[in-house]
């Protein structure tokens, strides 16, 4: 990442091709530019073939998808923009001003706290009660963060550790494999090298599912399709791996809440994790009904008019809070 | 040797990058028309053959040479949509050339671009998938600033507003992706 603004004129082909294609397929040049890239073109035949192989690649690669990377947008950045790894000593020092500037940046998102002490840093992203976003980490990896969730980062030299105190969040990991990525939630420690993967942290355990590639948490290893739960107060020896509907499992990127013939109570508590008004079930019999179906996961009236339709009453209480009796 | 041979002069090309890029573009002129065809024929041979570095080079080789031959290259409005269009034509004689000299030779029947062959959909599909696997190599970051560029044809300012960086970001990610496709795929097999 020590790259720079100069690989227009960088004596590696391979490298002044890319950044040429890079420049040259969105914009129109000013003249000066344009004759540098005629007259770089016309100093060697292997500067026409990086070209055009590039031209190729950039064929390719419209054929290509990775929809999970074409629907993140607004991500959050790191406060630290420069590399952790191998940079010397200052290079990566960080203004004031830039430190209030990135705490201002995150309006919604609140880093309640920043401290840093180079080269290691440290940082606390939480979402509030209905709110999700992206965070980018220094590395290229990303943390898609889901409601009501709390996550603490923490990078230096040899690691690259983060926190899932509360709540949910989706990880796609940038490979190193010098320094593995490493996720602390409730007593699971979830590692990884590159791979994507989502991690749920309730009262009682942590939830992993691994969505691509290999993940190790604690002394099991998954594979994408499955999913490991890891009682937060008890430590099992060896924690049962079980296949994972993936497709359930990140619908809360779209804010979808998936059931299948889940309890009530467990779908009300879905619904009050990303919503203000509380909804509480008063009427132990219904509380033992089934449900399956899709909601949205930010409107709760949606749930209450499938529940009236099934002849279950809900009615408003004093505070707001809408009680199922 | 006269110039004819090599064909008809290239067209200067005054359209943006953007619009010869894409297959899809309308294009008025007849002249335009041709181009677009041999332009795609282009694209189809350099996908196809990445990792074949001789036959890639032997095209580059060819268009060098031409490319030395204009004798003003500052007046030409778009170097890159220029540069397309000559190893679009040098390919094209190439092609003729092969069919003329043997035309039942193994050569020249693969010179007929067998699209929509089962044996070219399987090459494709290896091929695609080569470049997700190479792809998914890439930090998540730069895995979004690509696909934003590729499939949703978004400009480096518009990446930047979507994911809410900055555009020196947008075009540091652009640049590293391509060079590390370019050394995944575009290596000798």
């Amino acid at each position: 990442m020590t790259q720079s603004q100069d690989w227009l004129s960088s004596t590696d082909p391979r490298r002044a091709a890319a950044a040429w294609h890079a420049v040259l397929e969105t914009q129109d040049l000013p003249e000066a530019e344009r004759r540098a890239f005629a007259d770089w073109l016309r100093k060697s035949p292997a500067h026409v073939a990086e070209y055009l192989m590039l031209t190729g690649i950039r064929a390719q690669l419209r054929d290509c998808d990775i929809p999970e990377a074409r629907s993140i947008s607004n991500v959050e950045s790191f406060p630290i923009l420069s590399p952790l790894r191998g940079a010397g000593r200052g290079a990566g020092v960080l203004s004031r001003s830039r430190i209030a500037f990135f705490s201002l940046a995150a309006s919604t998102l609140i880093a309640i706290s920043v401290w840093l002490a180079w080269p290691e840093s440290h940082v606390l992203y939480t979402t509030a009660i209905g709110e999700q976003r992206s965070v980018l980490l220094p590395d290229g990896s990303i943390a898609e963060l889901n409601t009501r969730s709390s996550l603490n980062v923490k990078y230096d030299a040899a690691a690259r550790e983060v926190t899932l105190s509360e709540g949910e969040a989706l990880f796609r990991v940038a490979k190193d494999s010098q320094r593995p990525f490493r996720v602390r939630s409730g007593s699971a420690v979830i590692q990884a090298i590159g791979t994507r993967f989502n991690v749920r942290h309730d009262r009682e355990r942590t939830v992993v599912t691994v969505l691509e590639g290999r993940v190790a948490v604690n002394d099991a290893e998954l594979i994408a399709g499955q999913r490991v739960a890891i009682g937060t107060a008890s430590v099992a020896r060896s924690p049962r791996i079980e296949k994972a509907n993936t497709a359930a499992v990140i619908a809360w990127q779209s804010r979808r809440l998936v059931f299948d013939a889940a309890p009530l109570t467990e779908v009300v508590a879905e619904f009050n994790r990303y919503n203000e008004q509380e909804i509480l079930i008063k009427d132990p019999d219904a509380a033992r009904r089934r449900i399956t179906g899709v909601f949205n996961a930010n409107d709760p009236a949606s749930l209450v008019s499938f529940l009236r339709s099934e002849a279950v009453a809900v009615n408003a209480g004093e505070d707001g809070a809408l009680l199922i009796r | 040797m006269s110039r004819s041979i090599w064909g008809p002069k290239p067209r200067l090309t005054p359209s943006k990058a953007k619009g010869v890029n894409d297959p899809n573009t309308q294009v008025s002129s007849p002249a335009g028309a041709l181009f677009q065809d041999s332009y795609a024929r282009l694209v189809r041979f350099l996908t196809r053959r990445l990792g074949l570095h001789a036959e890639i080079e032997d095209l580059a080789q060819e268009a060098f040479l031409r490319l030395l031959r204009i004798d003003r290259m500052d007046l030409i409005r778009n170097p890159q949509a220029y540069l397309h269009q000559v190893a679009a034509n040098v390919l094209l004689e190439w092609q003729l050339r092969a069919r003329q000299s043997r035309p039942h030779s193994s050569e020249a029947l693969e010179w007929l671009e067998a699209e929509g062959t089962p044996e070219h959909d399987a090459e494709a599909h290896v091929a695609g998938k080569r470049m997700n696997k190479a792809l998914r190599e890439l930090p998540p970051i730069c895995q979004s600033v690509l696909m934003l560029r590729a499939r949703e044809d978004l400009s480096n300012e518009e990446i930047a507003v979507r994911l809410g960086v900055t555009r020196r970001v947008v075009k540091r990610h652009l640049e590293t992706g391509y060079a590390f496709l370019r050394d995944r795929l575009g290596r000798e097999r």
